[in-house]
């Protein structure tokens, strides 16, 4: 086996995973400058609704990842329906507060809608993987990679090139200037938190075989993609994505070749030490607070 | 004005209000008070299981006081709360316990080194945007909780670490006494809080709250102050664990989740920033509520994670509707009083100190702001 | 009013996105001296004073700010000359240590704490002269409690001074907005500053109001020995209470003078023409 291409590989499925979920954190943050911690447990609540009916109704997972989008965007539309878009008054502080209590909320409702028993979810392709030298790495790792991959990218086309991209760009750069402009910042708002529960969702369908579907089951991946957006700094939406991919090789490698137990608090380390050089991220800039 | 309170005085009634009006003096008739409950248990007016659970929620009152200056006064939210409240538990236990240090030592063991600490990551993160404090007091809970599990010489790992009641000035303490030495921490915590909140280092603070940008033309070290702010919040939240396990006499790594730290937010933001006797309240209202009303609801009590909704939605819907929360509540109720008061007297009630009254602009400026703060 | 320099300006630029927001700026102000700058929007005011405090850190120039002996830092002391005061560059300190240079400000959006009374207020302006520490203060220490009394009177007297005081226990929350700025201006002036910044004090005032606070500025230069400098809109204010005036566009330096020299300056009227076009 070769021990440097073979766990890189598996960084990459991970790092796809804590990429599509570092984006949904971002693309709340940067329309709304609210942190979304209950990125993780939306995404957990939509990807046990599709465990829940993939095996209760024997429907092809395709189709329950179909129903999970559904759950997933009538989630984010909710939330900021019912709660966020009725803050007129409330902080920044207020807002991540409440994504705090809204953690709970999910974490509380999924074993009172799905059941308490953990769950599987399989994998997309069941089987059969491709030799790459002395590494090898299986379909389904290379879809996930792939639908990382198409996602981050698809969503900077979208951002760049097309009027949606560019009223979300409006939005996340001055929310009452872009109003003013016309460009209507409730829909734009309104889509990043739906695009936020479909970019969860698809995180917990991916990293649902590799473990149960418990209610606890995204904590890491909701970890790391916090971990991430704040490696590659909160301005982009690409530095998170690579801060993502990075987060999973470091820690991947760290597990292999320092230590299997302490991995990961290592690299939380290493990412504490790297905030006091580098407090704004890869690719942050230092802001200018007007005064 | 003074005359007509001097008159006021000369009845015998207000000879008892009016040393009330002192916070300290509440503080100390409150703990006066809740010494009575292990007498009421032993007489059998109280389980004693409720006072357990009671116990818990004056322990969390303090780690919650912690957090209410950081979050009330330098709106920085820490969800490593739980991570340091159980370093100071397994520290007590293991200077106690495993070092035979006795007592103090152990306790300011669980004092100083959550503190030092909570000092380190607040340099980290505190010079960026203030929600680093969050990530990064996140990123060093995980590291405690994981610490908790695997080290085992220290922390006995999974299978819990045991203790026992401590000897404090070579007495053997038990269940009621514990509770009143918890009790006294709570009042000595009051009261140091409120001392911290209404001198010059409260208005710095407060400074540092309505703008960070003049606080500093002030000439107020704005790092300094939230670092302050932090170091409290574990200092407190060391002490918290302590007392924990020496009431408890157990820890296990499974109770120093971020649901605890979710928890110890949510008693804050429900009791109402910048309130002691609210912080108070709200930890009996989301630790003592869920066990001792929600646990015993027919059909839903038994839902497992009933606590947890409730905890959440509380947060999400003080938030929305009532951010002053339950201090809010008590402005409220005692407004039409204070009028009836203000009636009698013509010069008008000489009135608490204005810090404690409700502004009447905008009731909150960390969770909530007016809508014409934002500068165009 | 002497001729000695309390602050020099040097050659000062920054840039914002490849936009000259201040261009090679140079001028000084007087000892006790009432001082305006003025400029149409957008020509870099507030900019120079954010340099001036260190909210913004210039690209080029230097700030020289005069500072007496009894403020400074120990190892600034081998800076001081004959007269007892020192020179010392601005640039690069910290925000929070400008105060204790004897440098304060006052912001165009009055920035005071809606949730304490007036006095607190004050007193938050006092905040370099407590020198308990926080764990004195914590315990209520002797130390800590005789400061508070000391400057809650002094606070008190501050207050009493710009005709506000019997409103020392209210909220400032609520208070109508003349009130509001003079309670900024007193915070200022528990520093005992030798310079104080006004960032358009008379923005939102009405004619009266601004009448009265032409007599408090005088008031404040003539009682406390300090140097008052402003930024204005209000032309009629600028040149009624500055002695001189220095007058800048898009961040260039564009005349110095008495308010009569600066009122027949071609620059300066082309520069306010050219606006109104």
């Amino acid at each position: 086996m070769d021990l440097v291409l073979q766990p890189f590989l598996r960084s990459l499925e991970t790092g796809s995973v804590y990429a599509l979920a570092a984006l949904g954190i971002i693309i709340v943050w940067r329309t709304s400058l609210v942190m979304h911690f209950a990125q993780g447990s939306m995404g957990m609540f939509a990807g046990t609704a599709v465990a829940f009916v993939f095996n209760r109704s024997g429907m092809p997972l395709w189709q329950a990842v179909l129903v999970g989008v559904a759950v997933a965007v009538a989630l984010g539309f909710l939330v900021d329906f019912a709660i966020i878009r009725r803050l007129k008054r409330a902080t920044a502080v207020g807002k991540e507060i409440i994504t705090l209590g809204l953690i709970m909320v999910f974490l509380g409702l999924a074993p009172i809608v799905f059941g308490t028993d953990p769950m599987l979810l399989p994998r997309f392709i069941p089987s059969g993987d491709i030799k790459l030298g002395d590494a090898n790495i299986s379909y389904n790792g290379l879809l996930n990679i792939l639908i990382g991959v198409v996602i981050a990218a698809g969503l900077f086309l979208l951002l760049q090139r097309t009027k949606l991209g560019l009223a979300v760009r409006a939005t996340a750069s001055n929310e009452p200037t872009a109003r003013l402009m016309g460009i209507p910042t409730r829909s734009v708002t309104l889509l990043a938190w739906a695009l936020a529960g479909v970019l969860g969702m698809l995180a917990a369908v991916m990293i649902a075989p590799t473990t149960t579907v418990t209610p606890t089951f995204m904590n890491t991946v909701q970890v790391s993609a916090l971990f991430a957006c704040v490696l590659g700094g909160f301005q982009t939406f690409y530095g998170p994505v690579v801060g993502a991919y990075l987060i999973a090789v470091v820690s991947n490698f760290l597990k292999l070749y320092v230590s299997s137990v302490w991995g990961d608090q290592l690299m939380y380390l290493i990412i504490l030490v790297f905030l006091l050089f580098r407090p704004n991220g890869l690719f942050g800039k230092t802001y200018m607070q007007k005064v | 004005m003074s005359t007509s309170t001097a008159t006021r005085t000369a009845s015998p009634l207000s000879l008892i209000v009016q040393p009330l009006r002192n916070a300290h003096v509440q503080f100390i008739v409150f703990g006066a008070l809740l010494c009575l409950l292990p007498a009421i248990a032993k007489a059998g007016g109280m389980r004693n299981s409720t006072l357990s659970t009671l116990a818990f929620v004056l322990i969390y009152a303090i780690v919650a006081l912690g957090l209410n200056l950081l979050l009330g006064y330098s709106g920085l939210i820490s969800l490593g709360t739980a991570g340091f409240v159980g370093l100071g538990a397994y520290l007590a236990a293991y200077f106690q316990d495993d070092l035979k240090l006795g007592f103090w030592v152990a306790l300011l063991a669980a004092l100083v080194v959550p503190t030092f600490i909570g000092l380190l990551v607040g340099f980290v993160s505190l010079r960026v945007r203030s929600i680093y404090l969050a990530i990064a007091s996140l990123c060093i809970a995980e590291i405690l909780l994981k610490t908790f599990e695997q080290l085992d010489w220290f922390t006995h790992g999974t299978a819990g670490k045991q203790s026992k009641y401590p000897v404090v000035f070579g007495l053997q303490t038990d269940r009621a006494t514990m509770f009143i030495i918890i009790v006294i921490a709570l009042v000595l915590v009051m009261m140091l809080t409120y001392n911290t909140v209404h001198g010059q280092l409260g208005r710095a603070l407060h400074a540092m709250r309505s703008s960070e940008v003049a606080a500093q033309a002030m000439g107020v070290n704005v790092l300094k102050y939230k670092l302050f702010a932090f170091s409290m919040a574990t200092l407190y939240a060391g002490l918290g664990g302590a007392l924990y396990l020496f009431f408890l006499r157990s820890s296990y790594p499974s109770t120093w989740n971020l649901f605890l730290s979710l928890n110890i937010i949510a008693m804050v933001v429900v009791g109402g920033l910048r309130s002691i006797f609210g912080t108070v309240a709200g930890a009996f209202v989301i630790f003592a509520v869920p066990e001792l009303v929600l646990k015993k609801l027919p059909v839903i009590g038994d839902v497992a994670g009933l606590p947890y909704i409730f905890s959440g939605l509380l947060i999400v819907l003080v938030i929305m509707f009532f951010p002053t929360g339950l201090k809010g509540l008590a402005d409220l109720a005692r407004r039409p009083f204070q009028r009836l008061r203000a009636n009698r007297s013509e010069s008008g009630p000489p009135g608490p100190d204005p810090s404690d009254r409700v502004d009447p602009t905008g009731p909150e400026t960390v969770l909530t702001a007016a809508e014409e703060v934002r500068p165009a | 009013m002497s001729d000695q320099e309390v602050l020099r300006i040097d050659h000062l630029s920054i840039s914002f996105g490849g936009l000259k927001a201040l261009d090679d700026l140079s001028f000084g102000i007087k000892d006790q001296e009432i001082f305006g700058l003025i400029g149409p929007n957008g020509a870099g005011k507030t900019t120079v004073f954010n340099c001036v405090t260190q909210f913004y850190r210039p690209d080029a120039g230097d700030v020289f700010l005069t500072v007496d002996q009894s403020r400074l830092h120990s190892r600034d002391r081998h800076l001081v000359d004959d007269l007892g005061q020192a020179r010392l560059n601005l640039v690069g300190r910290p925000v929070h240590s400008i105060i204790r240079l004897g440098l304060v400000r006052t912001f165009q959006n009055v920035e005071v704490v809606k949730e304490l009374s007036l006095l607190d207020n004050v007193l938050v302006g006092g905040h370099i002269d407590f020198k308990a520490t926080m764990a004195e203060q914590i315990f209520r220490l002797p130390r800590a409690r005789r400061e508070e009394k000391t400057y809650r009177a002094k606070a008190l007297s501050v207050l009493d001074f710009l005709g506000i005081g019997h409103l020392a226990g209210q909220l400032a929350g609520g208070q109508p907005y003349g009130v509001l700025k003079k309670l900024e201006m007193a915070r200022t002036l528990m520093a005992e500053p030798r310079l104080i910044i006004l960032d358009e004090p008379a923005a939102g005032l009405n004619d009266s109001e601004t009448e009265d606070l032409a007599q408090t500025i005088r008031a404040i230069r003539d009682q406390y020995g300090c140097a008052v400098w402003l930024v204005e809109h209000d032309m009629r204010l600028v040149m009624n209470v500055c002695e001189r005036i220095c007058a800048i566009s898009f961040g260039k330096f564009l005349a110095l003078g008495t308010p009569s020299e600066i009122q027949s300056n071609k620059l300066v009227q082309e520069a306010y023409l050219g606006e109104q076009e």
